[in-house]
């Protein structure tokens, strides 16, 4: 016995720590943008809005917990713990109908919901159903078989739909499993089943929902339900004698761990995303403002992948390296500039979209962005863009609009403070005004333009003719021209502002600059007037030598010139994938 | 149950001797800044609790509301004012066509402040039964949440009527006539687009585009006989501006004006609403069903000159035995005259009044903050601007309960980005009385929303709509075509 225990804390203690591990150093930033993806406030009004959808307390606690993940170790170690609580659960059904100890068998669920985190749309609520079912189950099996605990079952199950969601199938699943290891109740436990199909048809009118989101809430796929019938099998199969007198072996319990450790290191293999990971850790930074990491991030990963780009360009942007750097990067055109918003857009980019606006100074534009991103969430509410929309109407001196946002964001447990600071800076006079808002303010539109959403060219524009000091926006319109080819609008907004705006010509710019008098064949005193440094000069001489004596051919100048802009103009082809 | 009723009581009795006793209160002069502001308004006698907050810190707040005829619900809360539903139901009915008197005081620094006493008026002219609205996101472009609701004005009952996450689309443009629930239209955009018409609980999709329109049918007005619909028809473009003060314009490339008749299955229209050079839009029948009103405006160059664009207030005459439309076109507001633009205009159901908004140009006043409520007396064309009503932000869409009574509008006074439902009365006289918002249980339900409440529509019972039938019908492939008859 002494062993067992000992045992037990010795597989929960590696859990926890391997958990932990796991999530804060390999997948940190999905769990960051699992708290940026909601809104919990703390009002009587808003917690009781959890009762107008089905899994009521188990989404109320999964987001009220989901908050936590906010602070920098705060989703593993919460995650962590929820799933070691779980684990917990499970070892106690297993013992409660076995009336043996499987601690290392009753990790497979828990390893399974594990794997499930893995995706952006599976949260503790999800995880919260599964252990509340549990829970329940385990205080019902307490219970004396009688007809008063069958007839306690009966009509706990639609309430735990409404408390639960999915927690009622953990529920019913295993007293049927209780009815067989018992071998009484059979009746009762079809009754519970055909209950439990007809409950959630029954409350989806009354809901709202369709048959899959009735049958699954609160969550979205059928996956969801694969942790519960994982240990619903497994109790099956230990039902066996010869089973579980297998696994408690030596050997039995090496192979337990060593599907464990298959089911955990495949499960990764197949479902961790670690692309979006890291696309996940450019945006949290972004977000945290550590744009330098942001940078390093970007520079190291090298992602082929316009969202990554996007993070690439605002990290170059906040350096002031745009001109400099931006061929270093992988470019899909302008597509890394603004990300492109539609029906059909992925919900990340849509979310990620008004960073560039933002940074620009188009404060419509990203108000109309943030917006979006909210509203395409699941939830349709968000920490990160309600604070975006503050800031947004901060710097449009927009006072009752700021102060909506501001009084959301007093009510939440980790973003008050923030909610205070600017309030501070939205009253503040004079010398007191932050130097970023003063910077922000200004960047802004001085006279009206229509445009259509995705018309960048005529907002940047009209930036830069509002504000030629807004070099951001400058540095963004001669990367849009660069990048789209338009070389000949390039060169003459550049002789507009770039001459003024850059003293030393930065490296992209020149190149650049070089293709457009080139094709304008000026005379070698208009050339030295832009100032572009004689190694980029005679680069472009070598180049162009190279390119018409490979006929124009790409695959020699690669090595020296695939990361000049000349390369690009010549080479990038859009392929639509 | 009688020993429930006597624990329930004695908890009652205990909470309210819990009640700290207001002493020694400072007095102000002063009435108390409230949100929502509900001093002195005038409410209707069914209206469920007008609960608010002072602003301000305070510790305590505490409220004595006296009847004219003596009775009294006394509240105090830390945060907010929350009244019973029954005491609060109960002295609305015995003071209806009287005052209530409020006394507020808040416990702030240890001390009582007790701020000069309001009113808040009784009506005797009844309300309707509820509100139905659309709930989004004022995303603009595309759509992710929402759906349309009914609100029981009585107490703070909401009931998703059709929610968009059924039918993976869009909602929008429900209409009842004057005030119906049985009858009902909306349209669903997106993949399983089409427009629903119910009769009975019954509901019908359609497929309203023709090869002689347009587009599909939007902005729908019943016909106070059943048997019409009116409709636009509008090739419409969304676009932004830079300027901060401003978002969103929303401007019809072409637009035009048809009638559904509803019996045949047809759509109808004539030279003078479908014309080539003039924009026509927001259609309305007066309640004699023997005038339809909409809004005309000169075709301009657009973009270049979409602030050039204003819509007139123009009338024709319409024959619903023959489903036939005069020849004459009216113009009742000239844009060319006021350099004003116009826009929904809405008769009330008693024939007296017109309400219609005014704006600077265009005709999607609801991204404009200079757009405006005004009323146009039908007997003597005197038109006037709501300055009873009307806010520094955007006032807009508009409704008549069906006494013509009582008014609802879209208001975005509050924050300026997020439209709310504010509702008057207009008496006999034309008096027309401050607006209060539509009350909510928690008063900070508006603060913590991020959605807009479109298309407000007064009906005088539950709306007869079967969701599941929605969703079926909606998700299937089925459309029935609307016909055009030239």
């Amino acid at each position: 016995m002494k062993g067992e225990v000992g045992f037990r804390v010795l597989a929960g203690g590696i859990f926890l720590i391997a958990c932990i591990v796991f999530f804060q150093y390999f997948y940190p930033y999905h769990l960051f943008l699992k708290e940026q993806i909601r809104l919990f406030l703390l009002t009587p009004g808003y917690i009781l809005s959890y009762f107008t959808k089905p899994a009521s307390l188990a989404c109320l606690t999964g987001d009220f917990l989901t908050q936590f993940n906010y602070l920098r170790w705060g989703g593993p170690v919460l995650l962590a713990v929820v799933l070691w609580v779980e684990w917990l659960l499970c070892t106690a059904v297993i013992r409660s109908l076995t009336k043996e100890h499987f601690s290392l068998v009753a990790f497979f669920p828990v390893v399974v919901e594990w794997i499930l985190h893995y995706q952006i749309n599976y949260a503790l609520p999800d995880t919260f159903s599964t252990v509340y079912g549990l829970l329940f189950f385990l205080c019902y099996t307490r219970l004396h078989a009688s007809v008063k605990k069958y007839l306690i079952g009966f009509f706990s199950i639609p309430l735990l739909y409404v408390l639960t969601g999915t927690g009622m199938w953990v529920f019913v699943w295993l007293a049927f499993l209780e009815c067989l290891y018992r071998r009484s109740g059979w009746l009762y436990s079809i009754v519970y089943l055909l209950v439990a199909v007809v409950v959630p048809w029954l409350f989806r009118s009354f809901y709202l929902l369709t048959d899959k989101q009735a049958l699954l809430y609160p969550a979205t796929d059928l996956p969801a339900l694969v942790p519960a019938l994982l240990l619903a099998g497994m109790l099956f199969l230990l039902f066996s004698r010869s089973i579980w007198y297998r696994l408690t072996t030596l050997a039995g319990r090496g192979v337990v761990l060593a599907g464990l450790l298959g089911l955990l290191g495949g499960g990764t293999y197949a479902r961790a995303n670690f692309t979006r990971e890291k696309l996940l850790g450019l945006d949290s930074e972004a977000y945290f403002g550590n744009w330098e990491r942001v940078y390093r991030m970007a520079t190291d990963y090298q992602l082929s992948y316009a969202p990554a780009t996007y993070y690439a360009n605002l990290a170059l942007s906040y350096r002031g390296e745009l001109g400099e750097k931006l061929m270093d990067y992988y470019q899909p055109a302008s597509y890394g500039l603004f990300l492109t918003v539609g029906p059909e857009s992925p919900v990340l980019h849509i979310f990620f979209s008004n960073e560039a606006f933002f940074h620009v100074g188009d404060m419509n534009m990203a108000q109309h962005s943030a917006m979006l991103g909210m509203i395409f969430l699941p939830s349709a509410r968000s920490s990160r863009m309600a604070k975006r929309l503050a800031e947004i109407n901060l710097i449009n001196e927009d006072i009752p609009a700021t102060e909506k946002y501001l009084r959301m964001l007093d009510k939440t447990l980790f973003h008050r403070k923030w909610a205070a600071g600017t309030r501070r800076m939205l009253y503040a006079d004079g010398p007191e005004t932050h130097l970023w808002l003063q910077v922000k303010r200004d960047q802004r539109f001085t006279s009206d333009l229509l445009r259509k959403g995705n018309d960048y060219e005529a907002s940047l524009k009209k930036l830069v003719e509002s504000n030629p000091q807004n070099k951001v926006a400058l540095n963004y319109l001669l990367s849009y021209y660069l990048l789209n080819k338009q070389i000949h609008a390039f060169g003459e907004v550049y002789d507009l502002y770039g001459k003024e705006a850059f003293p030393i010509v930065p490296r992209v710019y020149g190149e650049g600059l070089l293709v457009w008098l080139a094709g304008k064949k000026v005379s070698e005193e208009v050339l030295g007037s832009y100032r572009i440094p004689t190694n980029v000069i005679s680069e472009f001489i070598d180049y162009t030598r190279l390119y018409e004596a490979h006929d124009g051919k790409g695959a020699p100048l690669q090595e020296s010139y695939g990361r000049s802009y000349w390369f690009y103009y010549h080479f990038a082809q859009w392929i639509n994938e | 149950m009688k020993f429930l009723l006597g624990v329930i009581g004695c908890v009652c009795v205990c909470l309210s001797s819990c009640m700290e006793q207001v002493v020694n209160g400072q007095i102000l002069d002063e009435v108390p800044l409230l949100f929502p502001d509900y001093a002195d308004v005038t409410v209707p006698a069914s209206i469920a609790p007008l609960n608010f907050t002072v602003d301000g810190e305070f510790s305590k707040i505490d409220v004595v509301v006296t009847g004219e005829r003596g009775q009294e619900i006394h509240v105090q809360h830390a945060r907010e004012i929350r009244f019973p539903l029954k005491a609060w139901q109960r002295m609305l009915e015995e003071n209806a066509g009287g005052a209530l008197q409020v006394s507020v005081s808040v416990k702030s620094d240890g001390s009582w402040k007790r701020y000069a006493l309001f009113s808040i008026y009784v009506s005797e002219y009844p309300l309707d039964y509820g509100l139905v609205y659309r709930r989004v996101v004022p995303g603009y472009e595309v759509y992710g949440k929402m759906g349309i609701y009914e609100r029981n004005l009585s107490d703070f009952k909401e009931r998703p009527l059709v929610e968009n996450t059924l039918i993976h689309g869009c909602v929008n443009c429900h209409s009842f006539p004057m005030g119906d629930p049985s009858r009902m239209s909306f349209h669903i955009r997106g993949e399983h687009g089409g427009t629903v018409l119910t009769s009975g609980g019954k509901a019908e999709i359609y497929h309203t585009k023709t090869d002689q329109t347009l587009a599909s049918c939007v902005y729908p007005y019943w016909h106070p006989s059943g048997n019409y619909i009116a409709y636009s028809v509008n090739e419409t473009q969304q676009t932004f501006h830079s300027a901060q003060h401003k978002r969103v314009e929303v401007v019809d490339w072409d637009s035009d004006v048809v009638v559904y008749q509803v019996e045949t299955n047809e759509l109808i229209s004539c030279p003078q609403l479908k014309s080539g050079s003039v924009l026509e839009t927001f259609p309305a029948f007066s309640p004699d069903g023997g005038t339809l009103y909409f809004c005309s405006a000169e075709r301009k160059q657009i973009p270049a000159e979409y602030d050039q664009i204003r819509y007139s207030l123009c009338s024709v005459g319409f024959d619903p035995v023959t489903g036939s439309f005069s020849q004459e076109v009216d113009t009742l507001v000239s844009a060319r005259e006021l350099n004003k633009s116009v826009s929904f205009p809405r008769p009330s159901y008693d024939g007296k009044y017109l309400m219609y908004t005014l704006l600077d140009y265009g005709n999607f006043s609801i991204w404009h903050p200079e757009s405006d409520l005004w009323l146009m007396d039908l007997e003597t064309g005197e038109t006037r601007p709501l300055d009873e009503v009307n806010s520094n932000n955007v006032d807009s869409y508009h409704s008549w309960s069906s006494n013509s009574r009582w008014f609802v509008f879209s208001s975005r006074r509050i924050d300026g980005l997020y439209t709310r439902p504010y509702l008057a009365s207009i008496d006999e006289q034309g008096k027309i009385s401050k607006p209060f918002l539509l009350p909510q249980e928690y008063t900070d339900y508006y603060g913590n929303s991020f959605y807009s409440f479109n298309i407000p529509e007064f009906v005088t019972g539950p709306v007869q709509l079967d969701p599941r039938e929605v969703e079926y019908k909606a998700l299937g492939k089925e459309r029935k075509p609307f016909a055009y008859r030239p």
